[in-house]
């Protein structure tokens, strides 16, 4: 475990990737004491953002996307294992949507790379059921709309104007770390955090598997790099709101019980572990 | 001569000043270089300058990152100058799957690894994304037109991939070049003016398209006709890089088991080019690539040879020297090598 007294935490991703659900859920642990996380000093910081967005988990609505107009930056006082000493955590504007901009206009925004500079831990987060694989026609129309994109003029088949947003997801988040490292920003450590792990199609398939599945050229990429990197499963709303049966079970549980997380190989973890794992020195 | 050369693009061509032409001209007007005196170059000129860069998009006020769209000649060179390359410069027709090619095995990657190697890198990322768009969407659907004749006809024509295979890192540089120029080739025309980037290529893969194999007999010939006249043309005419291999790519194999009496017609027009090919010295490697998986052999879709063709090492068939990857180079520049 690091033992830097400042944490900052680079948090990349898309829109929509799950980022802010995860870091609410992990505020809740923490500030349940759940899985040896613990707040240890509570006048420290602004948790307004934090603590609306878990009122949304607790009301059992998906917590709201963080505005890209909105760079707030999160602190927190926290003591990650039991025994360890505390530390600030840091966590920069989690907003995918400055990413993906940045990415698309080719000049990436001195706001990511202020976050990047002093990194100290390093996440990745998509959502698996929103990745676009682009395969049949009709897959393709259905993972564009999931993924919140909207095709530009006449739909398919006539062929519309290309744009990065028509890109496989996996592609351009090989996009992203390539042009991190290009620009001397490589991370030693990453954990990517497959997120929405519970709508994942086959529930048998671990973690590592499914990002060799379904993320062949970024793990490829990421293998190839030198960055030591994992990949968890995290279902940080802990199940589908939206699914009646799913939700009545959620209401059921306190916040701190609902999250559930699989380490690559499976083995089930607390919802800091990403986190702890991103922060360990590299091996 | 019948005008006087004014001026040449070559700089260290003394034809302006009445000397000899640099590249060997014995007649001016020959020359891509040269302008005369109303100014008018002597020929289409492959003009590496005139490049209708991508726009810029607007500036944030950030960090600059590399467009990741296909490469300039100059990107290309600076990155074999940097790393080394093996080229790859496809020829055929227009329509006959160059382009395809080229993006299957990128799609490959973006499954996994393959053919005993993994992706590394790609500065063209996105310009592959793009190009492989359109047959995702419609399994078998061709690349657009319009998109095609970007990717040919622009400045920016050429694709590349960083791969290991085994324990070495290869940069594969795909160079796109129009149908209509092997056209033009086959027809006649001097292959260092058409093709200017030929002499730097290591690897010319010579397609035919299958589905005309596949239609009848008659188009079957003219298929053939069209891969021998241009293998030929290149016999008499091109100049090689020292380690540059040949080989002949037939496209849509699966159409041609599928459809009667196909295969055997592929099969005697295979013998009389690799005959052809062999003539020339540079290999006689026959590769058959299937759109979809075959009914006789599922996995075997003849892309994995395909790679291993593009990436084996061969000797340079000039002993006793160190050959590097020289840099590609455009008309006017080019120097005629053995």
């Amino acid at each position: 475990m690091s033992d830097e007294v400042v944490i900052r935490l680079a948090v990349l991703g898309l829109q929509s990737t799950g980022k802010t659900t995860y870091l609410t859920a992990f505020f809740i642990a923490c500030d349940r004491a759940a899985d040896g996380l613990a707040i240890t000093q509570y006048g420290l910081g602004d948790r307004d953002f934090l603590n609306k967005r878990a009122d949304e988990l607790g009301a059992c609505r998906p917590v709201e996307r963080t505005p890209q107009n909105d760079p707030s930056e999160l602190r927190l006082m926290v003591r990650l294992e039991k025994g360890q000493p505390e530390q600030e955590l840091v966590v920069p504007d989690l907003s995918g949507e400055l990413l993906r901009e940045s990415m698309n206009d080719r000049s990436l925004d001195t706001q990511i790379l202020d976050q990047l500079s002093d990194a100290s831990a390093h996440l990745l987060f998509l959502r698996v059921d929103r990745m676009l694989e682009a395969k049949r026609l009709a897959d393709f129309a259905a993972a564009l709309r999931a993924a919140g994109e909207e095709l530009a003029g006449e739909p398919l088949p006539e062929t519309p104007d290309w744009t990065v947003e028509l890109a496989a997801t996996q592609v351009r988040l090989t996009d992203v770390m390539q042009e991190l490292v290009r620009l001397d920003y490589k991370p030693s450590r990453l954990a990517v955090v497959l997120s929405a792990w519970d709508q994942r199609k086959d529930e048998h398939q671990t973690p590592e598997e499914w990002a060799r599945e379904h993320l062949g050229l970024l793990t490829q990429w990421l293998m190839n790099s030198g960055i030591e990197w994992t990949a968890f499963g995290v279902s940080a709303q802990g199940g589908d709101f939206g699914d009646v049966a799913a939700r009545e079970l959620l209401e059921g549980r306190t916040l701190a019980e609902r999250p559930f997380v699989q380490a690559a190989d499976g083995t089930i973890a607390g919802i800091g572990e990403p986190l702890k794992w991103a922060l360990r020195a590299s091996t | 001569m019948t005008q006087p050369v004014v001026a040449c693009t070559k700089g260290d061509c003394t034809a302006p000043a009445g000397g000899p032409c640099a590249i060997g001209h014995s007649n001016a007007e020959d020359c891509p270089n040269a302008q005369f005196g109303d100014g008018a170059a002597s020929t289409e000129q492959f003009q590496p300058e005139a490049v209708e860069d991508l726009p810029r998009p607007e500036e944030r006020g950030g960090q600059p990152l590399a467009l990741s769209a296909a490469l300039t000649l100059e990107e290309a060179n600076a990155l074999i100058a940097d790393a080394g390359a093996r080229i790859a410069l496809p020829l055929g027709p227009s329509r006959v799957g160059k382009t395809t090619l080229m993006v299957e095995i990128y799609e490959r990657y973006v499954r996994g690894p393959w053919g005993g190697t993994s992706f590394i890198w790609s500065e063209t990322l996105l310009e592959f994304e793009r190009l492989a768009f359109a047959g995702r969407l419609n399994s078998g659907a061709d690349i657009p037109d319009t998109w095609r004749t970007r990717l040919e006809d622009g400045g920016r024509s050429i694709l590349h991939l960083e791969l290991i295979d085994g324990l070495a890192t290869r940069n594969l540089l795909f160079v796109n070049q129009s149908g209509e120029l092997s056209d033009r080739v086959r027809n006649g025309r001097d292959p260092a003016i058409e093709l200017p980037l030929l002499g730097s290529a290591d690897r010319i893969p010579i397609c035919v398209d299958g589905a005309l194999v596949a239609e009848s007999p008659g188009q079957c010939d003219r298929a053939l006709s069209h891969a021998q006249q241009l293998i030929r043309v290149l016999g008499e005419k091109a100049s090689f890089a020292a380690r540059a291999q040949l080989a002949l790519v037939v496209t849509k194999w699966d159409v041609i088991e599928a459809a009667p009496g196909a295969k055997d017609r592929w099969l005697d027009a295979e013998s009389r080019l690799l005959e052809d090919l062999r003539n020339l010295g540079r290999g006689e490697t026959a590769i058959r690539l299937a759109a979809r998986p075959l009914v006789s052999t599922p996995e075997d879709d003849g892309m994995a040879t395909l790679l291993r063709w593009l990436l084996e090492e061969t000797a340079p068939l000039v002993a006793n020297r160190i050959v590097t990857t020289p840099p590609l180079r455009a008309m006017g520049h080019f120097e005629a090598t053995s």
